[in-house]
Order: structure tokens, then sequence, then C-alpha cells
């Protein structure tokens, strides 16, 4: 069976170029707004600033949302993370740490056993002076046995103390009673001194803590980025060490910037106010 | 005012401590005295830039540079490089010694410096260029001052820049 063309299907090509005219026609008038959207968000993507502007401000909030509550959402799993993380590296961990921790170990010991020493010596050289002809002396005289102890110490007396930048030997601050040399030269110098001596005599993890000449001693107090070197006059005993030292710590805690790395005046001055401020006046007391 | 840590190496005797000598003080002493360990030394230099601070550490001399301790290179912003031109043996291992300089101070701007110009002819001067196998930087004379201060000046406004 056929059928019957249909007049409205069976099209000749001029019909069909009318058509697609007219379908064309229906499309702009259809799609013209949508196109004209499409084109807009289009720019927007394409240009970098406008698309930062837009998703700048959500991804700060995001960040801001996250730094308030990473504990929350993500405490458990970093938790958990860093626990298997240490429990899996436990031998490399041990490696790390063992030398480090073993010569601060045997550096304390061995400054509680000088401490002892010293008390020791103390209290047997406190005998031996009562019956000294000295002692006699002194007390047929009137002086009592303060002044008398009083007057054999040497105690020790800060003259300058230089902040160094471990690696490159520049200056990072000083105080110094009296002004006669170069300090940039005396902290490059020192600098070199201790590189030798530490190249020359011992591992990574021994520093240089003491030169001395005569009467003249300068303590160092080494830091990761920096080191204290403290010129004293007079003997200086474990437990005056150690006070100093605490201060020393005490003054890097509060007074030294985080980031040393570019050495100008401006952080110099700064840190020589300071270091003049604390250290000017500071009686070592053991 | 900034402050940078120079370094002054190369073999021995080839002017290191002239050098230093020169720049800093103005000086020069004909009588050879070896450097023992290390001699640091201030020089304040003005730029366009802005004034620096150059401590300048004149290291003992060394055949090669890998005999020089390593914690004396820590932290240095520059490294000057000397060597005699009137001595074949002080660049004989110049090749080595910069790209062992180089790779233990990946970012440290590295001058190579003929010193001792004042002893030789223009001709040989050339010949020396074109055998040694690296650029030279400049070529110094201790003893007559020529080019230390150039040298140095230079080298502060590279350091700043």
């Amino acid at each position: 069976m056929t059928y019957p063309p249909n007049p409205e299907t069976n099209s000749s090509p001029q019909s069909s170029t009318e058509e697609a005219q007219l379908l064309a026609q229906l499309r702009n008038a259809l799609l013209s707004e949508d196109r004209e959207a499409l084109r807009a968000l289009r720019d927007e993507w394409e240009d970098d600033e406008q698309w930062s502007e837009k998703v700048a401000p959500i991804i700060q909030e995001r960040l801001h949302f996250l730094k308030e509550n990473f504990h929350a959402e993500y405490g458990d799993a970093v938790r958990h993370i860093v626990t298997d993380q240490l429990a899996n590296s436990q031998d490399e961990i041990i490696n790390i740490i063992y030398p480090r921790l073993n010569t601060i170990i045997k550096k304390y010991i061995t400054a509680q056993f000088q401490i002892l020493k010293e008390g020791i010596d103390g209290q047997v050289k406190s005998v031996q002076n009562r019956f000294s002809p000295r002692h006699i002396f002194g007390r047929f005289f009137g002086a009592s046995d303060s002044d008398i102890i009083m007057s054999n110490l040497d105690h020790p007396e800060i003259q300058e103390v230089y902040l160094i930048q471990r690696d490159t030997g520049l200056l990072l601050g000083s105080f110094s009673k009296e002004k006669n040399l170069d300090q940039d030269v005396i902290a490059g110098m020192l600098t070199a001194i201790k590189s030798f001596v530490e190249d020359a005599f011992s591992g990574e993890e021994e520093h240089l803590e003491m030169i001395q000449y005569e009467n003249y001693k300068i303590f160092l107090q080494n830091f990761p980025l920096y080191y204290f070197a403290v010129a004293l006059t007079g003997s200086i005993s474990a437990v005056e060490k150690e006070n100093l030292s605490n201060k020393l710590f005490s003054f890097a805690q509060n007074h030294i910037p985080f980031d040393i790395t570019v050495v100008n005046t401006t952080l110099t001055e700064n840190i020589s106010a300071n270091l003049f401020e604390h250290f000017n006046t500071l009686a070592i007391k053991s | 005012m900034l402050s940078k840590k120079v370094i002054l190496t190369g073999s021995f005797g080839v002017g290191k401590t002239s050098l230093f000598e020169r720049f800093i003080n103005n000086l020069f002493q004909d009588k050879y005295l070896t450097t023992i360990g290390v001699k640091v030394g201030k020089k304040l230099v003005q730029t366009e830039q802005g004034d620096l601070s150059m401590m300048i550490w004149d290291i003992a001399g060394e055949v090669t540079q890998d005999k020089v301790p390593n914690s004396y290179f820590l932290g240095t912003s520059g490294i000057v490089y000397v060597f005699d031109l009137t001595r074949p043996s002080t660049y004989a291992n110049i090749v080595s010694d910069i790209t062992y300089l180089k790779k233990i101070n990946e970012f440290t701007i590295i001058r190579v410096v003929g010193n001792k110009r004042d002893l030789v002819a223009d001709t040989v001067l050339q010949k020396i260029q074109a055998d040694i196998g690296i650029p030279i930087d400049i070529f110094t004379s201790a003893k007559t001052g020529e080019n230390v201060a150039d040298l140095f000046n230079e080298f502060a406004k590279e350091l700043i820049a």
C-alpha cells in the first residue's frame, strides 16, 4: 500500500532554504538572550582578573573557616596520620634525636658534677680558711667571716656582649663597656676561630664554649642561627655560668626577631639597644 | 645599611692578602707573609643602590678549594677567586675549583680575578685568557692598585641589587 505525498513535508529545494531561514530566525529570536548570557559568561571566565575578583572572597572565606575550624574538622585525621607516621618511623626518629640527646645529657651531667665539685671545694676551703693565718689575723683586727670570704672572691663582670649570626659571622647586635675595637671585625674573627676549632676538633654536635686568656674569658652560648659571645673579667663558676646561660636564653626568647636573614642597621640597632638594657648592669650571681 | 660576607680565596701566594690590604687600608707590602687561618676585615662601600658593609674574609690559600674548611663558606654572599697571572700552577685547577665552589655555594656570586697584572705583558695576558677555560672577570694589581677598587665596588653593586 502506498501513501500520497504529504504536501507539507514534500518540499522542494527552494522551500527547504526558506525553512532553514525561518528556523534560523526562530533560533535567533528564542536563543539570543541565552547566547548573550553565554558570551558574557565566557568573557568573564576567560578574564583572570574578573574571575579572581569573584572567586577570591569565596576562597578567603573558606580559608578563614578552615583556620577557625581546622581542629574540629581535621584534628582527628591529622592526629591519626601523625601517630601512624611516628609509630612507623620510630627507628629513624631515634637515629635523629639520639646524638643530640646524648650530647645534651652529657653536658648536663658534666655541669652538675662541676657544681657539686665546686660546692665540696667551697666547704673544704671554708673549714681550712677558719684556721688559716690570714683568717686568724683578720679576726684579730675585727674583720667578719663574710668580709674575709668576700675578699677572696673574684666576681665575674660582663664587659662586652655580642650577638653574631652563626654562619656568616655578621654582627646582629652588641653591647660594650669600652668601644675600642671594630665590633664587626671582632664578630667575624670570633666566628672564624669558632669555625676552625669546631671543624678541627669536634663533630657537628659539639661547639666551642669558652675562650680564655689570662683573666679574660669569652663565654659562647650557641643557638641554631646565632650565638652569643660574652666577654667577662674575673672567675666564673659553673653555677654562675648556668645563670648567665639562663639570662641569654631568656633574652633570645624575648628580644631576638624570628627573621634575622637580612642584617641591616635597623636590626642591629634594635638588638644592641636591648642588649645594653639587659646586660649593662647585670650582675652574675652564684 | 646592609651587611654581607665576602670570601677571598685561591691558591697560596696569589695576592689575596695584598688585595685585602690594598682595598681596606690602601697599603701594599712587598714582603710575603703567609695567612694563618683567616683574617677578617670590614669596608663600607657606597653604591647608587645604597651603602654596604662588606665583611671580607681573607682565608689561607690552598692548592685546591676542596681543602678549605666548608664552614668558612657558610652564609657567604660573594666569593672572589684569585689566581696569580705569573704562576700557571695557581690556575691549573681553576675549572674544577670554580665548579666545586658553585656546587657548595649555589646562590653565591663568584668573581674570577687574575692578580699581579703589573708583572705581565698584554700578549701574555691574552694567551692566559684564551687558555684558561673559563671567563676571567677582571685583572688586578694589588701593588699598583689597578682595578682593585673597581673589583670590590662592582661586586658591592651586585651584592646589594
